[in-house]
């Protein structure tokens, strides 16, 4: 394809990769600072207690130790609505209790050891439905219910939808917890200068997050509170919580010396916060032809002891119901239930994949009896670039949601259509699937599909600086954190085509409140969308003012830019190259953007369709993975193999958990028992084979360059998609992820292998 | 019974890192990982899993690759201890690097020292290898932002690069 | 991890004399693999660890007419490469390469493997009382994640040997050459494993001041062949859900010296002399395969949440011999 950009659309090079590759990449906890003291966490050994007394004299006084808090010494300021800084209520096992700082890790860990506590044992609850039930344990004093409601959104009337259904169909699905677990475990290091405080911390929202909380728990004024993230090593959506940064500012405040604490990796699984469990009710009832007439899910989230993104991670549970079929009624209801299982939060895709796996097993389940292949029913009933039927209900002016509801509003793209198409010449969908799998016999082999929608327009307000200097430096200053992803390059890139230099001009100044503008939080897929677009208007106002300052150097009243060259309006050469332009600055000249999030005209959604060979072994349960394609509609790619990386990592985190990660709780003790990457089976790289990643979709009209959203979309559809190539392939269906051998044996068993 | 324990006595150890003899106290539980890092501010090899899990910390012991956070320093007494530090200075390793960044081999970066460490040892022994021989050469790595089929790539790569 | 001692003797000799220096608080560490883990854990401590990485002897590697003799030193990464492991011991270079992995291989020795103690996720859990860490009584049996658990009973304690060379070596019938300060003793590997009915505290009889130092491996009989299977969730880097070493030779179209070891599905690798004797003198034929395979697995007792183990067992042994006999539909 004609690419009409220079930077936009290259595969530009990773910026950084060489110096990680190098190990010369510093990490939060590869930094150090003068009189650095090593900080440990003491956690609670119980699912639910009531501190009584605690004694840390002994730890106080044990050699190399400085400093040693507990609820008792910590400000009452709350981290967020349910979480205090220490508090007296421990609500899972791994909850934080007291903290130490000391001379070096070991003595850290000896301190601990000396920290004599004392609980009340409260009873506990680990089911989400008993957690419910009015005799439960109250994990918090407000209830068990988060917010005190369950959240309904709906467009229509299901009632009346299903009232004149044809045909009902119904499902339930459940999935299990799984954890996160970037590489890099959680880290802080705090250094105060007087009442000045600067912490580095694995961060994915240093402004919007980390700084507001330091500032507010500890009374110190926003300005004096400094936050930086030199490198991130995996975030997916994890990493925001503020209590760790707090805890560490508090110890070097009282130690008086920079302190500097590292998650371990159990730590990680247990504080860290994972995708909880649901349990998905689906029914859709179909017309006559096999059109939806109404989809309703239903879900209840198990969220563990606290739930840092609120009611957000259940809320996607509904996306795929809500919008994904063409159907004039449609309602979600989602119950996010407090437990004393360890603390839920956001995991790449929220609760939108397992929504989307209910969503799609019951659509393939609906084609099945219809004697339509999968294929073509989505092809006939996926939601259209008009959007779903019905009146618009959001006021003209105001701004669209991007998890949108009602109907009557077009999409700004819609490439759904492109996906199912292209992925399924790609695997060969109409050549290679049978109604009943492709082999016989003890190993079975079967092709299956599944289509995913996502948010991915401007989610975040964005700020950005451009600066141009004289010594022909461009430099690009927004306040996110690269958690890995590659934003740093693609914003580079971003920059680099407005202005019309080579990428090696630009540099990014990132991740830290002290030099850059306020940015939102790495989250929702949003930062090529939100922050590119600030980026491009800042370099755009740049630019302007470059183009003033070429115009009077040339003399003329007028230039355009054309190939990294200012010329006069009649495109009379020679003229000025913008480096040169740049380099007769006087000094830098600035080009500043702000932006609001969202679109008033437009829902800006991404788009993706799965498919997927698998092969069962009836025998033993094990599934194998033998072909994955994922097509994607992000808009216009910026940059193709940054992305490939990213979509096919994202399928290959996600077929992990399809097929095996699930953290497993006691239920006698309460304690999880799995927190490792060993038994969490954490994905090897000779588990799958390479996942084959199209982008067959063109541009957004709106997106920066064309971009939409990226980062989550591709984990959406997989678990459905693998579900529905072992019911090709078996004849069972899967109602229950993780798909291990034990629940596929068990299946085979329940449902009876249907083809022998 | 008391949890205190005796006054933690170290002991000294001596080693070859990165080419240099290093003579160091430890204490006997330190583990490898632990020393290299902060007390020899050698960073590059990561604390991820701390039990030989997922090859982030990976250094070449006599020449062969292990998990730096799963010994304990005093284990390797008297050996030869390479980091990817010491790798830069070696022939070989830059087109490593170059093969990494011009495949995208890595993401957020953090086990990509280790993968690098693990890609020198495998390119080194067996300068033939295909995907697959690659693949079960690197199985003591985990990337959690899975770009395995990068790091594949950046290898094979490496391996018609490096001379 | 608790503070201790490291010692580090240069002979066995040595190692014994600084066991009982130790008494009850001393400890063995080669690799380190298995042993490092439970100390971050705290889930044992000892005062002292007493080093075997200085022995230069125990890293022997023999072998000739009469059988091998490998050091319990050896490295794990010895195994999946040195050439002696051909023809019928080929299957304990196969197993040795599906052991974690070619990191952990490179520190990770023989000994260390056969002495390795459970990864039943109770006992590997610093929060969890149990049987193996002196409590009172087994966690597990209530549990519903019961995956690393036995199917063949245990003596209040369920949890299962992992080590993916006993197998082999058990089908092999090999011995221990056990070191103890009075001198050397050499014992059937089969005596060197014990279930918790002996103590459910240890998973093998070595006494507090011996040292296994080797491993032998008697003359395997003419045309022996075997395979090493084991099933594991993950492809690589994982312990096994089940396990099993099969072997046996083809005299005129009959099955004879027919061996089968079950790994991983109770308290010691588990020989399979009813199996066995299914198959002996038998012709490969499926009725004796599938018989064999039921006898393997006739006497489990499954706990409630692992009876897919069996399950698993059974395909998995099916596997094992149509692939040492060359049949079409493993």
């Amino acid at each position: 394809m004609n690419n009409p950009f220079h930077s936009v659309g290259q595969n530009a090079l990773r910026l950084g990769l060489a110096e990680k590759v190098r190990g010369e990449a510093r990490y939060t906890s590869d930094l150090k600072r003068p009189g650095l003291l090593y900080g440990k966490i003491l956690r609670s050994p119980h699912p639910h207690a009531r501190i009584s007394a605690i004694d840390v004299s002994a730890a106080q006084n044990a050699p190399g130790v400085h400093a040693v808090l507990t609820h008792l010494d910590v400000p009452e300021n709350s981290i967020d609505a349910d979480l205090k800084v220490l508090d007296p209520v421990v609500r899972f096992v791994g909850d934080e209790v007291a903290v130490v700082a000391a001379e070096n890790p070991p003595a850290a860990e000896d301190a601990l050891r000396l920290i004599r506590v004392e609980y009340d044992i409260l009873p506990a609850v680990y089911d989400a439905a008993q957690a419910l039930a009015d005799d439960a344990p109250s994990v918090h004093a407000e209830g068990n219910l988060v917010d005190g409601e369950k959240l309904v959104v709906s467009r229509g009337d299901v009632a009346a939808g299903f009232a004149a259904a044809a045909r009902i169909f119904t499902g339930t699905f459940s999935t299990q917890v799984h954890g996160p677990v970037g590489m890099e475990t959680r880290s802080a290091l705090a250094e105060w200068d007087g009442d000045r405080l600067t912490v580095w911390k694995t961060s994915r929202s240093l402004h919007t997050h980390d700084r507001q909380t330091l500032a507010r728990v500890l009374g110190v004024p926003l300005e004096r509170v400094r936050v930086i993230c030199t490198n991130m090593g995996g975030g997916f959506g994890n990493k925001d919580e503020g209590r760790l940064a707090v805890l560490v500012a508090l110890l070097a405040r009282k130690a008086g010396r920079p302190v500097r604490l590292d998650y371990g990796r159990a730590e990680e699984f247990l504080g860290g916060r994972n995708r909880q469990s649901t349990r998905n009710r689906i029914r859709i009832g179909i017309a006559e032809d096999g059109a939806p007439q109404a989809i309703e899910l239903t879900t209840v989230m198990n969220a563990g002891a606290y739930v840092s993104s609120g009611r957000n991670v259940t809320r996607r549970v509904g996306q795929g119901a809500l919008y994904l079929y063409t159907c004039p009624h449609a309602r979600f209801e989602g119950a996010t239930v407090y437990t004393n299982r360890p603390a839920g939060g956001s995991f790449r895709g929220l609760g939108a994949p397992l929504g989307h796996f209910a969503l799609e097993v019951l659509v393939d389940q609906i084609a099945e009896s219809l004697q339509v292949d999968p294929l073509e029913y989505r092809l006939r009933f996926h939601v259209p670039l008009e959007g779903q039927p019905g009146q618009r209900v959001t006021p003209p002016d105001q701004m669209l949601p991007d998890e949108p509801v009602e109907g009557g509003v077009p999409f700004s793209s819609n490439g759904l259509r492109d996906c199912l198409l292209a992925g399924a010449e790609r695997i060969g969908w109409r050549e290679k699937r049978r109604p009943n799998g492709t082999m016989d016999g003890p190993r079975r082999r079967g092709l299956g599909l599944a289509m995913g929608i996502y948010k991915g327009g401007v989610g975040r307000e964005a700020q950005a600086e451009v600066s141009l200097n004289p010594t022909g430096r461009v430099e690009v200053r927004v306040g996110i954190v690269d958690v890995g992803q590659g934003s740093t390059t693609v914003l580079a890139q971003i920059a680099a085509e407005v202005l019309q230099v080579p990428l090696d001009r630009v540099d990014m100044i990132m991740a830290d409140t002290a030099l850059t503008p306020p940015g939102h939080i790495t989250a929702g897929s949003t930062t090529t969308f939100s922050s590119g677009s600030a980026v491009k208007l800042a370099a755009q106002n740049a630019r302007n003012k470059l183009s003033e300052r070429a115009a009077a150097m040339m003399d003329v009243t007028d230039v355009v830019l054309e190939e990294g060259q200012f010329l006069a309006r009649n495109r009379a050469r020679p003229g000025l190259s913008v480096l040169q332009v740049m380099e007769g600055l006087p000094g830098s000249s600035v080009g500043r953007a702000e932006l609001k999030a969202g679109s008033s005209d437009y829902i800006i959604n991404s788009f993706a369709a799965h498919f997927v060979e698998v092969e069962v072994e009836m025998d033993t349960g094990r599934l194998r993975i033998l072909r994955y394609v994922a097509a994607h509609d992000s808009g216009r790619i910026i940059n193709p193999r940054l992305a490939e990386n990213q979509v096919s990592g994202a399928v290959l985190q996600f077929l992990g958990i399809a097929l095996r990660e699930e953290l497993y709780l006691d239920e006698r003790s309460g304690v999880t028992l799995n927190p490792s990457f060993l038994e969490h089976k954490s994905t090897s790289i000779v588990d799958f084979p390479p996942v084959e990643v199209i982008f067959p979709a063109g541009p957004d009209p709106i997106g920066p360059f064309g971009a939409k959203a990226l980062g989550e979309p591709p984990v959406v559809p997989v678990l459905g998609a693998v579900a529905n190539a072992v019911a090709n392939a078996s004849g069972v269906w899967l109602y229950e992820a993780p798909f291990t051998p034990r629940r596929v044996l068990q299946a085979i068993h329940e449902q009876g292998s249907a083809r022998s | 019974m008391t949890e205190q324990h005796k006054p933690v006595e170290k002991t000294a150890l001596s080693l070859s890192v990165n080419g240099r003899q290093q003579s160091i106290q430890v204490e006997p539980r330190t583990t490898l990982l632990e020393m290299l890092r902060e007390q020899l501010d050698l960073t590059g090899a990561k604390p991820a899993c701390e039990r030989g899990e997922c090859g982030a910390c990976t250094v070449l012991l006599d020449e062969r690759p292990v998990h730096a956070c799963h010994l304990l320093a005093v284990q390797v007494a008297r050996r030869n201890i390479v980091t990817v530090e010491g790798l830069a200075e070696r022939p070989g390793f830059q087109q490593i690097v170059d093969a990494f960044v011009a495949r995208d081999g890595g993401q957020c970066g953090y086990c990509t020292p280790g993968f690098a460490v693990a890609a020198y040892a495998c390119i080194r022994d067996n300068p033939g290898a295909d995907a697959q021989h690659i693949r079960w050469a690197l199985v003591g790595h985990i990337c959690r932002c899975n770009a395995y089929d990068s790091i594949v790539a950046g290898v094979l790569e490496a391996l018609k690069r490096v001379p | 991890m608790k503070p201790f001692a490291f010692h580090e003797p240069q002979s066995v000799a040595g190692a014994i004399e600084a066991l009982e220096a130790g008494r009850e608080n001393a400890r063995l560490i080669a690799g380190g693999s298995d042993l490092l883990g439970q100390l971050k854990d705290d889930l044992v401590h000892y005062e002292r660890l007493v080093s075997l990485g200085a022995i230069e002897g125990m890293r022997e590697f023999h072998g000739d007419q009469s059988g091998l003799r490998i050091g319990a030193g050896a490295t794990l990464a010895r195994l999946e490469h040195d050439p002696l492991l051909t023809g019928p011991y080929s299957i304990l270079a196969e197993a040795a390469r599906g052991i974690a992995t070619p990191e952990i291989r490179n520190q990770g020795t023989v000994g260390g493997n056969l002495c390795q103690r459970p990864r039943c996720l109770h006992y590997r859990s610093s929060w969890i009382s149990c049987l193996k860490k002196g409590g009172a009584d087994c966690p597990a049996v209530e549990s519903s994640h019961q995956q690393y658990l036995s199917v063949f009973g245990g003596a209040g304690c369920f949890s299962v040997h992992a080590s993916d060379l006993a197998p082999p070596l058990l089908a092999l019938h090999a011995s221990a050459v056990v070191a103890a300060k009075g001198g050397e003793r050499t014992i059937p590997l089969s005596e060197f494993f014990a279930g918790p009915e002996q103590d459910v505290r240890r998973e093998n009889t070595l006494s507090r001041n011996e040292v296994l130092t080797a491993v032998v491996v008697p003359a395997a009989p003419e045309g022996w062949r075997g395979a090493y299977l084991k099933f594991r969730e993950r492809n690589a880097g994982d312990f096994p859900l089940v396990s099993v070493a099969f072997g046996c030779s083809l005299v005129e179209g009959k099955m004879q010296n027919v061996r089968m070891v079950l790994g991983a599905v109770s308290p010691v690798p588990r020989p399979c002399p009813e199996a066995e004797a299914v198959l002996e003198g038998q012709r490969p034929d499926p009725e004796f395969l599938e018989a064999a395979a039921n006898a393997a697995f006739a006497p489990a007792t499954p706990l409630p949440h692992n009876g897919f183990k069996v399950e698993i067992g059974r395909a998995l042994v099916l596997r094992a011999m149509s692939q040492v006999l060359e049949l079409d539909d493993h």
